[in-house]
């Protein structure tokens, strides 16, 4: 580490590179404190948009009347707007709300820019989700739908044993797209004040006025990141794989 | 055995019947046209109201100019990206392997660089000036997110074209190598022509695609539709009317898109 830092604070001494947070551990500080918020706030979007996927998948492929109805209009309300207007809505719209309908007593969630921005990016990428796996649903054959019912399975049953371990495999590869779509839209928590690592760069840079070498390491950190997510669905994708003769 | 056996092997020429309805891709365009004057007029009727419609009207008309702007940014960066792109597959389908390996990194490194990060590198890591032949030519805000919208388009739409061509025929080329055509009179006389309705789909997305982003230009201090929102509800000093402000302007963006939406898969159904 020592090595690191001399050689960071030689570059920055003669004029090339000026790498901060390599010899500064106070800027070190605010960049990894960035990366993990950024890695929470993926982390957590992505549980939480893979769940709303199933469960919206699940409400339109069971034709359930009204609520069926209601997530395709949800659907593509988000697949056509724009992800900076929903999240100030929530934010500034909802937030408010919710923080008077709670009495203040949940401030310190509701007040928080991590949460809404959590909330909204779920549910902006989980409208594509619930769009690829309905799709990976839509191909598995419904006579195993039917196989199942007249096993005596009920319908919600059939749609978590037999229907969506078949189309959820086929949902796969278009739900990668759609993760790696979540992480770089993690940088939009900028715009409420998140303190994602975009938002620490911007920080770091208008105090250091080392604009392109934050701006290189913010490149680096989104590639690693989104390098995460392909690889390890590519190895959910080929544990999950269908062994057929 | 019915007749849908037989159809189906008509062969590519056949085109199937399209049953497009104008009016399921174009109704909320419609609809949020009309509510849009309608609450211009309730602004009219009732100029001293406080209720939320005339004081939505009240900022509509600012509210328009800024998602003409945002509208402005859109077209300008399509047409610029849409030419850059095609040059970036045309290099990406280059005989030259140097050429085509230089390239490739490119375009990757910019289609998978998150949006907002990229335009922030070419909002404050590129001057606000700079000087060619001696002339000082100003590079302001709105030709920054515009140049960093063309580079961000240009890598998708390169990866269309390149997809297009490749999805050409291989007897197409045989046939101009045999009738004496050089690569570059192929390319304009027999490739590119075919190309242009398959690309159509895909750039359509393309367009919905950055019609949603367009609103970062908000954040590097464009005056556009989500900045003039953000104004009106601190001129107002009302939290009521922070939900109605942004919807309203979200439901622009979203007829917009929704019928960009449809028309693609109008025209993918179609055949093209």
């Amino acid at each position: 580490m020592d090595e690191v830092a001399r050689i960071s604070q030689w570059l920055a001494d003669s004029g090339r590179m000026n790498f901060t947070f390599l010899y500064d551990s106070f800027d070190r500080g605010r960049l990894l404190t960035g990366i993990g918020n950024t890695l929470l706030l993926s982390l957590y979007s992505i549980v939480l948009s893979v769940m709303i996927g199933i469960a919206g998948a699940y409400v339109i492929t069971a034709r359930i009347p009204v609520a069926a109805r209601a997530t395709e209009m949800l659907v593509r309300l988000c697949r056509n707007s724009p992800p900076l207007l929903i999240l100030y809505l929530f934010f500034f719209g909802l937030a408010a709300f919710a923080m008077q309908a709670s009495g203040g007593r949940m401030n310190w969630l509701l007040g928080s820019g991590f949460f809404w921005a959590t909330i909204a990016i779920s549910i902006y990428i989980g409208a594509f989700n619930i769009e690829s796996l309905r799709a990976g649903i839509e191909t598995v054959p419904p006579s195993l739908g039917e196989a199942a019912a007249a096993l005596g399975l009920t319908r919600l049953k059939t749609f978590a044993l037999i229907v969506l371990p078949l189309g959820f495999r086929v949902a796969l590869p278009s739900l990668t797209n759609n993760l790696v779509e979540l992480v770089k839209t993690t940088s939009y928590g900028y715009a409420v004040g998140v303190a994602e690592v975009l938002y620490v760069s911007s920080q770091i840079w208008a105090d250091s006025l080392n604009v392109m070498e934050m701006m290189i390491t913010l490149f680096v950190v989104f590639t690693v990141l989104v390098g995460f997510v392909v690889v390890a669905m590519t190895m959910l994708e080929r544990r999950l794989r269908l062994v057929t003769r | 055995m019915t007749l849908t056996f037989d159809s189906k092997q008509a062969g590519p020429a056949r085109k199937p019947a399209t049953t497009f309805k104008w009016g399921k891709a174009l109704a909320p365009l419609g609809i949020v046209t009309a509510s849009t004057i309608g609450v211009l007029l309730s602004a009219r009727l009732w100029p001293e109201s406080a209720a939320i419609l005339p004081v939505l009207g009240k900022w509509t008309p600012l509210l328009l100019k800024g998602f003409a702007v945002d509208l402005a940014i859109l077209s300008a960066s399509m047409f610029f990206g849409t030419v850059l792109g095609v040059l970036l597959g045309l290099a990406l389908l280059s005989r030259s392997a140097f050429v085509r390996w230089s390239i490739v990194p490119v375009v990757q490194l910019l289609r998978n660089s998150p949006g907002l990060v990229f335009l922030f590198f070419v909002a404050f890591a590129l001057p606000f000036k700079f000087t060619l032949f001696g002339l000082i030519v100003p590079f302001p805000g709105w030709a920054k997110i515009i140049f960093s919208f063309a580079l961000k388009i240009s890598a998708s739409v390169a990866e269309v074209f390149r997809g297009a061509v490749l999805s050409i025929d291989k007897g197409q080329w045989e046939a101009a190598t045999a009738l004496g055509l050089s690569r570059s009179q192929t390319f304009k006389l027999v490739i590119v022509p075919q190309c242009m309705p398959r690309m159509l789909p895909p750039w359509m997305n393309i367009v919905a695609i950055f019609l949603a982003a367009v609103p970062l230009a908000s954040l590097i201090g464009i005056y556009d539709a989500v900045t003039y929102a953000g104004l009106a509800i601190k001129a107002e000093q009302r939290p009521d009317l922070i939900i109605p402000i942004y919807a309203y302007v979200t439901v622009w963006f979203f007829a917009v898109g929704y019928a960009l939406h449809e028309l693609t898969l109008a025209l993918e159904k179609r055949g093209y």
